[in-house]
C-alpha cells in the first residue's frame, strides 16, 4: 500500500509493517498507526516514525543501544501485557529524538522509550521507573 | 520553594479544594494522595516533560542534516 509521508513523499509499505500503538505516544492521543521508515544512506539506528493518519505527524527515533552502552530498560509485566509480549526478548526499543537547528544539541528521551513487539507490531511508549534522562544529549564531544 | 514538613497521615491544602495527603513514607519514596476536583489535571513530572519533548520532537526538523546526526552515534 502507498502512504503519504512528511519527509519522503509517497512511500510504498507492506501492511505487516504497520505499527499499532495500543496506547498513544504521550501528547499524540489521536494517532495509533505508524510505520518505521529508514533512509539507507543514514543507516538503521536513526529512523522515522511516520503516522499513517496524519502525514505531518512524524518523529525521528533512534536505537537507544547505539547512543549509550549503559542502557538496560526494565519493562514491567503490565507493559509487556499491553503489547501482548511474553518477555523483553521479542521487543524492539526506539527513543524519540528532539533535533534542533543546531544538530549538535540533539537529545533523546531515554526515560520514555517506545517498545515494539516484533511479533505483532503492537507498540507503546513507556515511562521507566529507572532514572534515565529525558533529555540525553547524544553528542558527547562538546 | 515552600517547604512543609508533614507526618504520615497528615495533609495540607493548595487553595480551597485541593488536599494533598502523605500516605506512606520510606527511605527514598513517598506515597501521596490527592483529593482534587476532576477539572484539575495531575501529571507526574516525567510524563509532563515527556509530552513536551514529544511535541517538540514532532516539529519538522531539517531532515537533510540527519546524516550529521548519524556521526554522533557510537560506531
Amino acid at each position: 500500500m502507498k502512504i503519504e509521508t512528511r519527509d519522503f513523499g509517497t512511500v510504498e509499505i507492506e501492511k505487516t509493517d504497520i505499527i499499532d500503538f495500543t496506547q498513544s505516544i504521550f501528547g499524540f492521543e489521536a494517532y495509533k498507526k505508524f510505520v518505521i521508515i529508514n533512509d539507507i544512506s543514514i543507516g538503521t539506528d536513526i529512523m522515522w516514525l511516520q503516522s499513517l493518519e496524519n502525514k505531518n505527524v512524524c518523529f525521528v527515533v533512534v536505537n537507544p543501544f547505539a547512543v549509550t552502552e549503559n542502557y538496560n530498560p526494565v519493562i514491567t509485566k503490565e507493559q509487556l501485557k499491553k503489547v501482548e509480549a511474553n518477555s523483553e526478548d521479542s521487543l524492539s526499543f526506539a527513543v524519540i529524538a528532539v533535533v534542533p537547528k543546531d544538530i549538535k544539541n540533539t537529545t533523546v528521551n531515554l526515560k520514555s522509550p517506545i517498545i515494539i513487539n516484533n511479533k505483532n507490531k503492537k507498540a507503546l511508549q513507556v515511562i521507566l521507573d529507572q532514572d534515565y534522562p529525558i533529555k540525553y544529549r547524544i553528542n558527547k564531544g562538546e | 520553594m515552600l517547604v512543609i514538613t508533614r507526618k504520615v497521615g497528615e495533609s495540607f491544602y493548595i487553595g480551597d479544594d485541593i488536599e494533598v495527603v502523605v500516605l506512606e513514607c520510606n527511605k527514598d519514596k513517598a506515597k501521596i494522595g490527592i483529593n482534587a476536583p476532576k477539572s484539575v489535571n495531575i501529571l507526574r513530572k516525567e510524563l509532563k516533560v515527556t509530552v513536551e519533548q514529544n511535541r517538540q520532537a514532532a516539529n519538522k526538523n531539517n531532515a537533510s542534516n540527519l546524516k550529521d546526526l548519524a556521526a554522533f552515534l557510537k560506531k
